[in-house]
């Protein structure tokens, strides 16, 4: 289980800033939901915690996010263990170009995980799972575990070896779920993960994530309102690139301190 | 205005017919042209031998030729293929920086535009700087340097086209750039790839003037990398300069041999480029 926690994080997009100083404690084994208005860099920030941010043109961050005490943008930072401690959905899922199988191996492929280190994480998602001294045994295991918590298996354990593309776009999301969770990811951020699927493909994600929700930190954007209401347990309120609220879901539903969050809260600001 | 509109949307399509047509037409005019004139010479005589005419004394076989073309074709396309593809790989934003990928996109697309004689030039240059006499090896070595600007360009914008998010994809599940470019966006581009390579080859097949001094010509088949090989555009070349029908026949029919051979290769890399883009997302 990792701890995030952000410093004064400052994001700069051909030197304009975007986000104007995060301050952020991200509370462990919840599910924390960022709302605001389109455009007040609810993306940015969570783009920020992984540092994807950076594979786009000009962008400069300042500041630290820390997991469990390490900051990720130290230079001598290990990104690559750290990425791995993150699941991360985008607003549209992409699939890898291989096989169903293949994407949900491909983090413990390129991690050169061995056979302990894949029961170990198929253990930590399921206690009760079959562990095997073979690795290829073993990651099979992995694999099929991986989806059953991502709410895929039973529509896709015929078919393991077809192309991940020829999914539909609500299975493809619960794909990347399986993903993350076979690199054995501690915190999963989501960017509106449910936003380019259908009432019951988004019913599923949230499940997913409400059962995800006792082990892992889970972060998501979302812009729908009810959404937050329905599953999240912290909630942060950001406004042209400040965080302006943040607390127990309960509390920034009901009695915000802020006009702002209570104003966005009730529907008046967009 | 609705029938403007439609007049507009009308004279478009009439436009885009014609085009097409034209282009149809060439080809099959084309080949028709080169069978009709080649028809008498096409056989399998000419194809599978070596023999000479027992009245002129003339070569009727062109096996040297179609080998030594194949040969010429295919080395140069796959010494290419070893040069073209981690170039393009390597000439991405997470290794190098846009000014340098700008650079050596200027530089492959003038190398692109120099005319094909000017690579025959440079090659038979080198050759006799080595001492060489025109050679299998100068010839593959010629057309590779021909079509190293063609397959990495073509190569890069099979690339350019490969999702942001695939790589993001990638990254955040903690790949490395190499692991990234060779997993994700390698298999990804590689359908598109299989056209670059395609077309390199046709060019690299029907070009002349870079194998003119650089391979030189033999009656016989190669036997060693180090001897001179006929090709067919040069064959094709000396027969329509030679006086006599059966020769201007063949010179058809070799050129018929040529455009068939394209239009298998293409259509393999079609199939192949299908094959491959099975598990590629759209
Ligand atoms: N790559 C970029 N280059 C320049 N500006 C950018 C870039 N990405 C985002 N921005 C700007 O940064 C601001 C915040 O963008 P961001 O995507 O984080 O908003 P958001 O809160 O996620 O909005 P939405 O709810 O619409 O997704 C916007 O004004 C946007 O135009
Ligand atoms: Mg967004």
């Amino acid at each position: 289980m990792s701890h995030l926690s952000i410093k004064d994080l400052h994001v700069y997009y051909e030197g304009v800033e975007t986000l104007k100083g995060i301050d952020l404690e991200i509370p462990d084994k919840s599910i924390v939901a960022i709302i605001g208005p389109s455009g007040c860099g609810k993306t940015t920030l969570l783009r920020s915690i992984n540092r994807l941010l950076e594979l786009s043109n000009d962008v400069k961050v300042t500041g630290s996010v820390e997991i469990d005490g390490e900051n990720i943008y130290d230079p001598k930072a290990d990104l690559i263990s750290l990425r791995k401690k993150m699941g991360f959905l985008s607003q549209r899922p992409f699939p890898l170009p291989c096989s169903i199988f293949d994407n949900v191996a491909y983090g413990p492929k390129i991690h050169r995980m061995d056979a302990d280190a894949i029961n170990a994480v198929a253990l930590s998602l399921e206690p009760a799972s079959k562990v095997s001294k073979n690795r290829k045994e073993a990651l099979a295991n992995l694999v099929e575990i991986c989806l059953v918590k991502a709410g895929l298996w039973d529509e896709v354990k015929e078919r393991l070896g077809s192309p991940a593309s020829r999914l539909s776009i609500g299975q493809q999301q619960r794909l990347s779920l399986a993903r993350a969770l076979a690199v054995g990811a501690e915190m999963i951020l989501g960017d509106e993960p449910t936003s380019a699927l259908d009432p019951i493909s988004t019913k599923q994600i949230e499940e997913q994530f409400k059962a995800l929700s006792s082990q892992y930190s889970i972060v998501m954007v979302t812009h729908i309102l009810r959404q937050a209401r329905r599953l999240a347990d912290y909630v942060v309120f950001m406004y042209l690139g400040e965080l302006i609220e943040h607390g127990p879901a309960e509390k920034i539903f009901n009695s915000p301190e802020k006009e702002m969050t209570r104003r966005y809260i009730k529907g008046d600001m967009s | 205005m609705l029938a403007w509109r439609r007049f507009v949307e009308r004279f478009w399509i009439g436009l885009m017919i014609a085009m097409l047509s034209i282009a149809i037409i060439s080809v099959l005019g084309i080949i028709g042209i080169v069978l009709w004139r080649g028809f008498g010479a096409l056989s399998l005589e000419m194809f599978f031998s070596l023999k000479f005419s027992p009245v002129t004394g003339e070569p009727v076989g062109i096996a040297n030729s179609i080998i030594g073309s194949a040969y010429l074709a295919g080395g140069g396309v796959l010494l290419a293929c070893l040069i073209s593809i981690p170039l393009a790989l390597v000439l991405q934003r997470e290794y190098l920086s846009e000014n340098i990928i700008t650079a050596v996109t200027v530089i492959l697309d003038v190398l692109w535009g120099i005319p094909s004689i000017v690579y025959g030039a440079i090659g038979y240059l080198i050759l006799m700087s080595c001492h060489q006499r025109a050679s299998l090896l100068g010839g593959i070595v010629t057309l590779a340097l021909l079509s190293v600007p063609i397959m990495t360009r073509a190569a890069m914008n099979v690339i350019s086209l490969v999702p942001v998010q695939l790589r993001e994809t990638s990254y955040g599940l903690g790949a490395t750039r190499w692991e990234t470019i060779s997993r994700v966006i390698f298999k990804q581009a590689l359908p598109g790839m299989a056209t670059a390579i395609m077309l390199a080859f046709g060019r690299a097949i029907g070009d002349t003037a870079a194998v003119l001094f650089t391979a030189g010509y033999s009656d016989k088949l190669p036997k060693s990398i180090m001897e001179g090989a006929a090709s067919l555009p040069i064959t094709i070349y000396y027969k329509l300069m030679m006086p006599g029908q059966l020769a201007q026949r063949q010179a058809y029919a070799a050129s018929f041999v040529l455009i068939f051979i394209v239009l298998i290769v293409s259509a393999v890399s079609r199939t192949l480029s299908n094959r491959l883009s099975k598990y590629t997302v759209k």
